[in-house]
């Protein structure tokens, strides 16, 4: 290498280096998917196996570490002039970005469960907010529209929205890698340059139609879900309920979204119920879903908790269902003023699912209506402190800072009701209010 | 290249224009026959006339008074309006519709909302886009019980008025009980357009205007909350479209012919006007109610009116379905599965199907009807109208995906499009080969050749879809199969031609094609420059000066006062520390004209005429000079650069000067070593913009990428001194402005979050409140206007990447972008207004490559006839390009994402607040004793040369400053420094000291200053004296109102 050559060469290899790192730090330690609410997942907490809820920690096998493991060794390639090692480390990268995002929304049902429920509670809280509390005035900027998950297409949809920081670092990375990979880098020597050229195409072939496979192979089962559902509802229409069960059960089968969704379980009851068949766990699972039954919202929770069933995937569907309940039902009591018995409700909510947002924000302002001022600020100020949502963040901050108020607490209030400016600084009449109120003299 | 690789290349190529010509054609045909869109209905309005105001204004209030003697069984109107309007049926609001810059349309089932005796139909139009004065035209009928239809339509008899004339504390504007006798009357007005630009509508009227005779019915066992019916109907083989009204008493699924087409998931309802909710929760009919429903007789008057269902508060919705894809000729079945929740599965169905005279099909459910799987006939409880319902409410149906609606939807795509590709394919390459051998040509300069054929066909597919985008045209108006038709028939033209060319053309040397001469050319930019500037001086100060036009103003004033940019505000002398070099241009154009709205407007005036101009020669310089001409003369009609030419704030100076730093830096280091004097050009540009605007700081390390993407592998320029002394300079003055900004900030006194408080780049992606990284791509790159250069844009720029000057404009504007995505936390469509060159630039150099490539297939061996397809083709889309690019000849606003509201000045006529018109009404208005409220009160003072006495925001959402140096310290408002009212205590307090209060507030969304409590009470309290664009004006009596009556 003469001298005309070595300087750009080093300063291209800095760039490199420097690219990479980033890169792979972002595909550690940023969000690969961006949940509504809380503040999960980065990259190194996503990981490939399947998605537990709760708290997440850093796993060896998860996206991030392995994209970022991946960078490492394409910049390593890169440095050591490894062309066609570097174009199938990125090819590598762009299959791990294809798979990630159908993880969340076609493979993994649990995590895709997370994301509905929290953009529903995004949804719950924001209306809450608007009946019930000294309202900001404007609409949340950050909240997703309805987020419909009914088609493979919606599926894919919401993967596209929900990916984040993360997801897009290693995007590029793959994409510079194959790019860089193909062409032959930075060679000069014109044989090096045609036999790196010469697998380029095909490098790009195997990383497009890589991905396109991975695409296809994650959404067939669900798919086939989707089609084994219309042929239920056709054969229902036609009287035919046998068969209809059937493509119900074998849609669950396939796919794991629809195992978890209570609204099939619902479906087999209302067959079980043509069949004048009434002691069956889907009908108890129907009867309780009715609208009917729903005004009383206790009736219905006594009715799921009358279900018995080995299958514990049903069963889990059935408590989450019980929860999401008791928040309804706390929801109606503190628009009915029995701020006591909504804390009592909001409560067994939390018992259910310890990790419902909703719950717990409902809790906060159920204990400032009952005067347990400590409790709202504590809980208030805990869940702002787990939460991303920077609308939902500044009204639970002042949530404590109207309870800190109440205690005497000024300087804690003020600190509340200043982070919640911070978070949201757009409208905000609550929180500026409450630090700057409007003058009593005004001439 | 060799004339090997060359013809290697050009197969290549033809192969893709054959390609993308067949997906062209597919989409033409799923569009047709596999997925056609929504229907489209145009209504018929007869005798109705448009009507206005009595003053030709912005707003219109309309109202129309009816007397019903009878219950009514049906009711429905039909309205147009310009931009947008809002209907209200006795006070109640029964819908909203807005599309910016045309005449929006809807046709409503109003029957719920009209009762036995006096009843009001009242619209709002408010305009939006300028010129003309807000106008409606509506039509409707009703029917009573036994009676017949009777009709209305707008026209002088209907009252009108530009504010909402209600009685203070009393009746509303829209309310039944107001005395509108002094209202004035409506003004019967032509319109004057020659392509009318009223909207169709999506359901066909016929549904509005006559009764369902279906029936109620159930299955054998009349308490079962499950039941599927069946029934069948005959359909002739000529007809229109088919539209299914069905109505239940629970979630139900639909199947047509086997399809699974409608799925429901919950029941209906519609909430009825006038009911009270019972605790009862929504209406049901229980078992116990079935021997009243099987009566036939009990659509009695008490039955029928919603007012006399006492314990209902929603019933059942008919809704319509488009079926017609899904019906044949002959006989079709309908299965209908009902699930209700704890009342009878029942269920009113009718098949409406158009027939060639006119006339009408029905098919409707009734004992025909069979109940599943057991096939008994199903019973008939009575009709519509029946109880405990009445009349249902009658909607256009939303329909919810069905299981699978994606595959169902997709899979004939797929299907069409891989039949028409591989069909036309095959044609291509069979045609070719016999092209070859008529002609003894080889067989890859026969296939091009062919392709070349297919170009006249693809050019007059695209003007077609561009075509569905102009609002003045139907949505599908070519989807059909003559125009498919066509399109094959112009293919096979094409190839006849060519055979019979063959015979009579060789194959013979291309004759070079003298280039135009260099005055004509000059002529020809000259044109389009003075076209431009003719376009842009036009009405220069039809529209108010804005807020910040006012706020450099008052800087501008302190430029000839005092040498500098500053202005007053409260106590505070503030400095300007953004935008510093605007105040200058300014305060020079005054000094010529004088404090006048011209002298504020023409230094707008100047600089995107000169845009204009510069933007051919860089065009020219970096292109060549079609190029050059046609970005210069699509920036010409470009509608936010006329807009921002009649507005006096930054952007059209930013762009002119940021533009003059991307073509000079450009010009220095796109070959060789750097050049200085471009590079010193470049620099004394990009200060210039900088201090125009700081957020052109981000051109810097756009520029840094650029240059390493142009010359990457090539470093040598990092070692020319004066690169860096140039970069110095420039960061010296950025860091300077910077330190400047941020020491006069005063944020320490001021409370609340406005721009000034952004004084350098952040991480935007850690803030969730506004981060957008698609807002950019949404603004700049597609609405309309831009949408097809974006498409080349996009789809072109890594097939020309070899192309210097398009790779070099491409990084710099994706870097720009990207860096205002992610590093300045606001997003406004000014921000990328210096962007729009670079997207024209690069759009259209993209574009003629890919036009040189077409006209230029076949190299110097093709025979002229191939010549002649070349260059029509690529004239048909140079023609194309320009249509799609210019919106005074189509009006493509369906383009945009946000169609109905496109991005501000992103299309022609938008017309901002209108101050002006407010304050001089103020002030010609206004008495001893009176006080003015103002939310912008620097637009009063501009216009009045009064200073109003309080501002508003009692919504904080604008920053506010605390202001000791008055006698009784207090908060003011950031723009001028008046007293600021924040909440209706404080406005109670200042009504209490004046006789009168005027107030100007703004009424959109947009530029929100009122809280709901202020609002309710002007509402309640205040007059709205005023209404012009997006402002109004409330009187409101003072403490002394009382005694003053």
């Amino acid at each position: 290498m003469d001298k005309t050559t070595r300087a750009p060469r080093r300063l291209a290899l800095t760039v490199a280096w420097v690219t990479a790192l980033g890169f792979a730090g972002a595909a550690m330690v940023t969000k690969w998917v961006n949940f509504p609410l809380s503040k999960q997942l980065r990259g190194m907490d996503f990981a490939l196996g399947a998605y537990r809820e709760g708290p997440q920690h850093p796993h060896i096998f998860s996206f991030g570490c392995i994209a970022a493991a991946l960078l490492l060794v394409g910049v390593m390639a890169y440095t050591l002039r490894w062309w066609r090692a570097l174009g199938w480390t990125g090819v590598l990268l762009l299959w791990v970005a294809t798979l990630a995002p159908l993880k969340a929304t076609m493979i993994d049902a649990g995590l895709l469960q997370t994301l509905a429920v929290e953009a529903s509670q995004q949804q719950l809280a924001a209306a809450f907010t608007q009946a019930a509390l000294p309202v900001n005035f404007g609409s949340e900027p950050t909240q997703n529209s309805r987020l419909n998950l009914n088609t493979v297409e919606d599926r894919l949809t919401a993967a596209w929205e929900f990916v984040h920081g993360g997801w897009w670092a290693v995007v590029c990375g793959g994409l510079l890698a194959v790019g860089y990979g193909a062409k032959g880098g930075f060679e000069r020597k014109e044989e090096a340059l045609r036999q790196a050229q010469g697998g380029g195409a095909a490098m790009w072939g195997w990383a497009l139609g890589g991905a396109f496979g991975i695409l296809l192979i994650c959404c067939i089962r669900p798919a086939l879900a989707e089609w084994d559902l219309m042929r239920a509802h056709s054969a229902e229409a036609r009287g035919d309920l046998d068969g209809a069960e059937k493509a119900y059960r074998r849609a669950m089968q396939l796919d794991g979204w629809q195992r978890i969704d209570i609204d099939n379980y619902s479906a087999l009851g209302c067959l079980d119920e043509a069949r004048g068949h009434r002691d069956t766990p889907e009908y108890r699972v129907y009867h309780a879903q009715l609208p009917s039954t729903q005004v009383d919202v206790m009736a219905s929770i006594e009715e799921l908790e009358r279900v018995r069933t080995n299958d514990a995937v049903f069963q889990s569907v059935v408590r989450r269902r019980e929860a999401e309940l008791y928040t309804q039902f706390a929801r109606q009591l503190y628009g009915l003023q029995a701020y006591g018995a909504a804390v009592t409700a909001s409560e067994n909510g939390l018992e259910r699912d310890p990790y419902s947002l909703l719950a717990k924000y409902y809790l906060g302002r159920d204990y400032f209506m009952i005067g347990k001022y400590s409790d709202a600020a504590a809980i208030s100020m805990n869940l702002a402190t787990a939460l991303a949502d920077p609308t939902f963040r500044a009204n639970l901050y002042s949530d404590a800072g109207d309870a800190y108020t109440r205690l005497g607490a000024y300087e804690q209030a003020k600190v509340a009701y200043r982070l919640s400016y911070k978070y949201d600084y757009v409208l905000n009449l609550r929180g500026l209010a409450a630090l700057n109120g409007p003058g009593e003299d005004l001439q | 290249m060799s004339a090997t690789g060359r013809l290697r290349s050009d197969a290549r190529f033809a192969f893709a224009l054959v390609t993308v010509t067949a997906l062209v054609l597919a989409f033409f045909i799923c569009k047709t026959f596999v997925d056609p869109g929504p229907r489209q209905y145009a209504l018929d309005f007869g005798k109705a006339q448009w009507i206005e105001p009595p003053h030709p204004g912005a707003a219109g209030y309309f109202r129309e008074t009816l007397y019903i003697s009878k219950p009514v069984v049906r009711g429905w109107v039909q309205v147009a309006a310009t931009d947008h309007f809002l209907l209200y049926v006795n006070g109640t609001e029964v819908n909203e519709t807005y599309f910016g810059a045309e005449r929006v349309t809807g046709i409503f089932d109003i029957r719920p909302w009209l009762i036995q005796g006096k009843n009001v139909i009242a619209i709002y139009a408010p305009r939006v886009f300028a010129p003309g004065s807000s106008q409606v035209r509506a039509s409707g009928g009703y029917a009573t019980v036994g009676g017949k239809e009777i009709s209305f339509v707008s026209d002088g008899t209907w009252r009108a008025s530009n504010t909402p004339d209600g009685i203070v504390e009393s009746y509303q504007w829209d309310d039944p009980m107001l005395d509108d006798t002094f209202w004035a009357m409506a003004r019967p007005e032509d319109v004057r357009e020659r392509f009318s630009t009223v909207q169709a509508v999506e359901v066909p009227p016929r549904l509005f205007a006559s009764d369902t005779k279906a029936q109620w019915i159930c299955g054998p066992d009349p308490t079962a909350r499950n039941g599927s019916f069946s029934g069948e109907f005959d359909l002739p083989l000529i007809r229109g479209d088919s539209w299914l009204q069905l109505a239940a008493t629970g979630a139900y699924d639909v199947l047509i012919n086997g399809h699974y087409v409608i799925w429901q998931p919950g029941a209906v309802r519609t909430v009825m006007p006038f009911s009270t909710a019972t605790v009862a929760g929504p209406a049901t009919v229980s078992s116990m109610q079935l021997p009243g429903l099987t009566q036939q007789n009990v659509t009695a008057t008490e039955a029928q009116l919603p007012l006399q269902i006492p314990t209902t508060v929603s019933v059942p919705t008919l809704l319509s379905y488009d079926i017609s894809r899904w019906v044949h000729a002959g006989s079709n079945e309908v299965v209908v599965r009902v699930r209700a929740d704890n009342t009878p599965a029942l269920l009113l169905a009718d098949v409406s199907t158009a027939t060639s005279g006119g006339g009408e099909l029905r098919a409707i459910t009734d004992r025909t009807w069979q109940a599943l799987p057991g096939h008994e006939a199903a019973t008939e409880l009575g009709g519509n109208g029946s109880a405990p319902w009445g009349w249902l409410p009658q909607a256009p149906a939303q329909i919810p995906e069905t299981p699978a609606a994606d595959l169902v939807k997709y899979g004939p795509w797929l299907l069409g499009n891989l039949a028409v590709v591989t069909a036309m394919l095959l044609m291509w390459l069979g045609s070719a080969r016999l092209l070859g051998g008529a002609m003894g040509l080889g067989r890859q300069q026969a296939l091009v050749l062919d392709a070349m054929l297919h170009v006249p066909m693809l050019a007059g597919l695209l003007i077609c879809w561009l075509l569905t985008f102009d609002i003045r045209l139907a949505e599908d108006w070519c989807y059909k199969p003559l125009i498919i038709a066509g399109a094959v028939l112009v293919l096979v033209g094409c190839r006849v031609v060519a055979f019979v060319g063959a015979a009579v053309s060789p194959v013979g040397p291309m004759r070079p094609i003298s280039p135009a001469g260099r005055y004509l050319k000059i002529a020809a930019f000259a044109v389009v420059v003075m076209g431009g500037f003719c376009l842009r001086a036009w009405d220069l100060n039809g529209m108010s000066l804005g807020s910040d036009e006012v706020t450099m103003i008052m800087n501008a004033k302190g430029v000839l006062h005092s040498g500098y940019p500053h202005s007053v505000r409260g106590t505070y002398d503030r400095l300007l520390a953004t935008y510093e070099l605007i105040p200058y241009s300014l305060a020079a154009s005054s000094l010529v004209f004088g404090n006048t709205e011209f002298a504020y407007h023409f230094p707008a005036l100047v600089f995107a005429t000169l845009t204009i101009g510069l933007i051919g020669l860089v065009g020219y310089r970096m292109f060549d000079w079609r190029v050059g001409w046609i970005a210069s003369f699509i920036y010409a009609f470009f509608p936010p650069g006329i807009a921002w030419a009649r507005n006096g704030f930054y952007p059209s100076q930013e762009q002119f000067l940021s533009l003059i730093t991307f073509w000079t830096f450009y010009e220095a280091m796109s070959a060789g070593p750097l050049k200085r004097r471009f590079l010193t050009w470049s620099a004394a540009g990009f200060i210039l913009s900088y201090l125009s605007w700081e957020g052109s700081g981000f051109l810097v390390p756009a520029l840094f990428v650029a240059i390493l993407a142009i010359r990457w592998g090539d470093f040598s320029w990092m070692r020319e001194w004066h690169f860096w002394r140039c970069f110095f300079v420039m960061t010296v003055v950025v860091l300077s402005q910077l330190s400047f900004r941020q020491l006069t900030l005063d944020d320490y006194l001021g409370v609340g979050y406005s721009l000034s408080d952004i004084t350098a780049p952040t991480l935007v992606y850690t803030d969730l409140l506004v981060y957008n990284p698609w807002y950019y791509v949404h603004v700049l790159f597609f609405p309309e206007v831009n949408f097809v250069l974006s498409l080349f844009l996009f789809l072109g720029f890594l097939f020309c990447w070899r192309n210097k000057a398009i790779r070099y404009l491409t990084v710099t504007l994706f870097s720009l972008e990207f860096c205002y995505s992610n590093f300045l936390p606001f997003y406004a469509p000014r921000y990328c207004y210096n962007a729009e060159t670079l997207v024209i630039l690069c759009g259209v150099g993209i574009f003629f490559a890919l036009r040189d490539r077409i006209a230029n297939m076949g190299g110097a061996l093709a025979p002229g006839w191939q010549r002649a397809f070349g260059w029509t083709g690529a004239a048909a889309l140079t023609i194309w390009l320009l249509l799609a690019t210019n919106e005074f000849a189509v009006k493509s606003y369906r383009l945009s994402p946000d169609a109905e509201n496109p991005a501000l000045f992103a299309r022609p006529g938008y017309y901002k607040t209108d101050h002006r018109g407010a304050a001089r009404f103020v002030e010609q208005k206004r008495q001893p004793g009176d006080a003015v409220v103002a939310f912008m009160p620097h637009m009063y003072e501009f216009y009045t040369n009064h200073t109003p006495e309080y501002s508003i925001n009692t919504f904080l959402n604008e920053k506010m400053m605390y202001d000791g140096g008055h006698l009784s310290p207090q908060f003011i408002d950031k723009f001028r420094g008046c007293p600021l009212i924040r909440s209706l205590a404080e406005l109670q307090d200042v009504q209490s000291r004046y006789r009168r209060l005027w107030i100007l507030v703004p009424i959109r969304d947009d530029n929100v200053a009122l809280s709901p409590d202020v609002l309710t009470y002007l509402t309640r309290e205040g007059r709205v004296a005023y209404e012009s664009y997006r402002e109004q004006v409330v009187e409101l009596d003072g403490a002394n109102r009382f005694s003053d009556r």
